[in-house]
């Protein structure tokens, strides 16, 4: 380590902004340039998520399991997820196709429904910006770093 | 669906599943852009850092791949079988 980390106090405010949005909580801490960059990267892998797999990627009913690293890009995956919910599963756009369940019964989806690996790629896009989202929002909890960067 | 019909972020990308695999690329820069921002001591030069990250994982991940082929494709058609 660089500098000595262990004396710095948690900075649970900078972890929450972090949260709120991609790259604030090193802004808060003065580290503008480098908050920025975090900005963009996770931002960069939420929109190139949603641009391959479309809406349809952050579901936080069918795919919880992945909606848990998803919600790590903040507030954004919840808009995400409300968005998929209004659009696509109430048939606000598209076309609402029957679908026979393997246990008997039908169900609509979505034509704009992505499956496969286009689903999956926009998927883990998503999911991977927001596990390195609470990483940098970790390392914003660490406080400002005492050497000049 | 062609290019032209398409709504972006709403639908999926069409004509993406030809080429899923090249998404490692964008992928792999992404991380590297966030996990160099929060390691780097000196910003002057990240962005030499990022693509370097970048390029050791793309490489690494191309020697697995080249590893994963040589033995599904010639080690175990070697192996006696009973």
């Amino acid at each position: 380590m660089i500098d000595d980390e262990q004396d710095r106090p948690v900075q649970f405010a900078s972890g929450v902004l972090g949260w709120i949005w991609p790259g604030l909580g090193h802004w808060k801490n003065g580290e503008a340039d480098r908050g920025r960059r975090i900005m963009l990267g996770v931002l960069g892998l939420f929109l190139l998520g949603l641009l391959a797999g479309g809406l349809d990627c952050v579901d936080r009913r069918d795919d919880y399991l992945w909606f848990i690293a998803q919600a790590g890009n903040g507030p954004i995956a919840f808009v995400a997820d409300a968005a998929n919910n209004f659009f696509l599963k109430q048939g606000q756009v598209g076309v609402m196709l029957p679908l026979s369940l393997p246990g008997g019964g039908t169900a609509e989806i979505n034509s704009f429904k992505s499956v496969g690996f286009v689903n999956e790629v926009g998927t883990l896009f998503i999911a991977m910006g927001g596990l390195m989202n609470v990483v940098a929002l970790l390392d914003a909890m660490r406080g400002p770093r005492k050497v000049a960067r | 669906m062609n290019l032209v019909a398409w709504i972006p972020i709403v639908q999926p990308m069409p004509g993406m599943i030809a080429w899923w695999w090249f998404w490692v690329i964008p992928l792999v820069l992404g991380v590297s852009t966030i996990w160099k921002a929060i390691r780097v001591p000196d910003m002057q030069h990240y962005w030499r850092e990022v693509f370097t990250m970048t390029a050791q994982v793309l490489l690494g991940m191309a020697a697995l791949a080249a590893g994963l082929m040589i033995l599904v494709r010639v080690i175990v058609p070697l192996l006696p079988v009973d």
